[in-house]
């Protein structure tokens, strides 16, 4: 038995001793360059992983602007949005238009900048009222940062009570009077733009005619149900609304008279609006639109309305204060001569 | 069991270092990718088309040439070739978008 175990003993060493000549007789490369490939390999996967984790990380800026740009782009949320906000602006802000072909618009990681310079009437000319700013994270915009450019800006944020127009309802806020005195200690080589609240609700024609030539309307505001009580159901003041009464000759503007009146972009503006009315309250910094109320309202009653901005001849505007349709008026812009 | 010791075959296998043309188009696309970073990243108004035409344009060629050169691995070329192609489609795609957007003239 122990010759036996011996003999397989011997048996084995050989075979282990034959086995490790022959993985000596099979590995032609030796041990220095065996060590020295290892260590090229070695090298050769870092350059290859740092390349490859560099490539990753220059595209992701790439990949996220591309993301962007496809989110603003495709299915035109971003002309869906600047629309919106130029809509707002000229249904909200009195005698206020823009040039929508200078808008500029800015299109960051999953957010957009639109910017665009506002424009007033006083007299026969337009006067740059001030560069507006409106920021957006996704579809969702920020007030919108106003640099106003006027000597009597109008309040930041829109309500009856620091508006300049206001309802034959309405209850008028004292010391309208002294209006009329600054009026009149204007030079006559002048022209103004005033706000003007109405006695009573009428037709934009109708005011048209009440004003005579002399003077040009520019904006009027619409009476829609909520003007008397200034707020909403809610509860929440209400701004209010209108639009431009002359043809807008700017090619882009929706006022242009090409295809509709006016009185027909208003409504179908406002039919716009109300389906995006988060985004236009927030633009015309008002706490309510309240379209849901309104154009119903407007649809049911029809367009009336209860003041308006008007420019012209100092002098001109002077003799308003005997024209019995007119309730109150405020002074906003001045300017020099430029009644052609 | 038996200890078998595979004897060295002299195979016509693919080699793992790369090819010289695939690590200079991975090279250029890096470069080009990089300058392209740095123009979004400062907001650039000149269309930089060194980076965006011109590099890519170069990388693409060489990852190609790579990509046919045997015996050698192919990962950068391939590598190299992706990224000179997404910033093709990234340019062009850029300019489709951004006209569509706000399309005043």
């Amino acid at each position: 038995m122990k010759e036996d175990n011996q003999k397989d003993k011997e048996i084995y060493q050989s075979y282990i001793n034959h086995s490790i000549q022959d993985f000596e007789n099979s590995q032609s490369i030796n041990v220095k360059d065996q060590r020295s490939m290892i260590k090229k390999g070695k090298y050769m996967a870092l350059i290859t992983s740092i390349m490859i984790s560099l490539a990753i990380l220059l595209l992701i800026i790439p990949g996220m602007t591309l993301g962007s740009y496809l989110y603003y782009a495709v299915g035109g949320k971003a002309n869906h949005l600047i629309e919106i906000a130029t809509k707002t602006v000229y249904v909200t802000e009195p005698n206020i238009s823009l040039e929508e072909m200078e808008l500029e618009e800015n299109i960051k990681f999953f957010s957009m900048d639109i910017q665009f310079e506002v424009f007033k009437r006083i007299g026969k000319e337009d006067y740059k009222a001030g560069e507006y700013l409106i920021k957006y994270a996704f579809d969702k915009p920020r007030f919108p940062e106003k640099t106003i450019l006027l000597d009597r800006p109008l309040p930041k944020i829109a309500s009856m009570e620091s508006n300049r127009i206001f309802h034959p309802d309405a209850l008028k806020p004292p010391g309208l009077e002294v209006e009329w005195d600054l009026l009149k200690k204007l030079p006559d080589g002048t022209v103004s733009e005033v706000y003007i609240s109405l006695s009573k609700l009428m037709k934009a024609g109708e005011l048209e005619k009440q004003l005579g030539k002399n003077v040009e309307v520019r904006w009027v505001a619409v009476d829609t149900g909520l003007e008397k009580k200034q707020i909403d159901k809610e509860g929440y003041p209400v701004a209010p609304i209108g639009y431009p009464l002359q043809l807008d000759q700017t090619t882009w503007s929706p006022f242009n008279g090409r295809d509709q009146t006016n009185e027909e972009v208003f409504m179908d503006i406002l039919e716009f609006l109300r389906n995006n009315e988060e985004n236009a309250a927030k633009i015309a910094s008002a706490k309510s639109l309240a379209l849901e109320e309104r154009v119903p309202y407007l649809k049911k009653n029809g367009i009336y309305v209860y003041g308006a901005v008007v420019t012209g001849p100092t002098s001109e505007l002077r003799k308003l204060q005997k024209n019995e349709a007119i309730r109150t008026m405020k002074v906003g812009e001045v300017k020099l001569w430029n009644w052609k | 069991m038996e200890l078998e010791v595979k004897s060295k075959k002299k195979k016509r296998q693919r080699q793992r270092v790369p090819t010289v043309t695939g690590l200079l188009s991975f090279v250029t696309a890096i470069i080009a990718l990089a300058g392209l970073n740095i123009a979004l990243l400062m907001d650039y108004d000149e269309f930089p088309d060194f980076f965006l035409i011109k590099l890519p344009l170069v990388g693409l060629i060489l990852g190609g040439i790579g990509l046919f050169t045997q015996k050698r691995s192919r990962l950068f070329s391939i590598w190299g070739m992706f990224l000179c192609l997404f910033i093709f489609i990234f340019t062009f795609t850029m300019f489709g978008l951004a006209w569509s957007i706000n399309p005043k003239p």
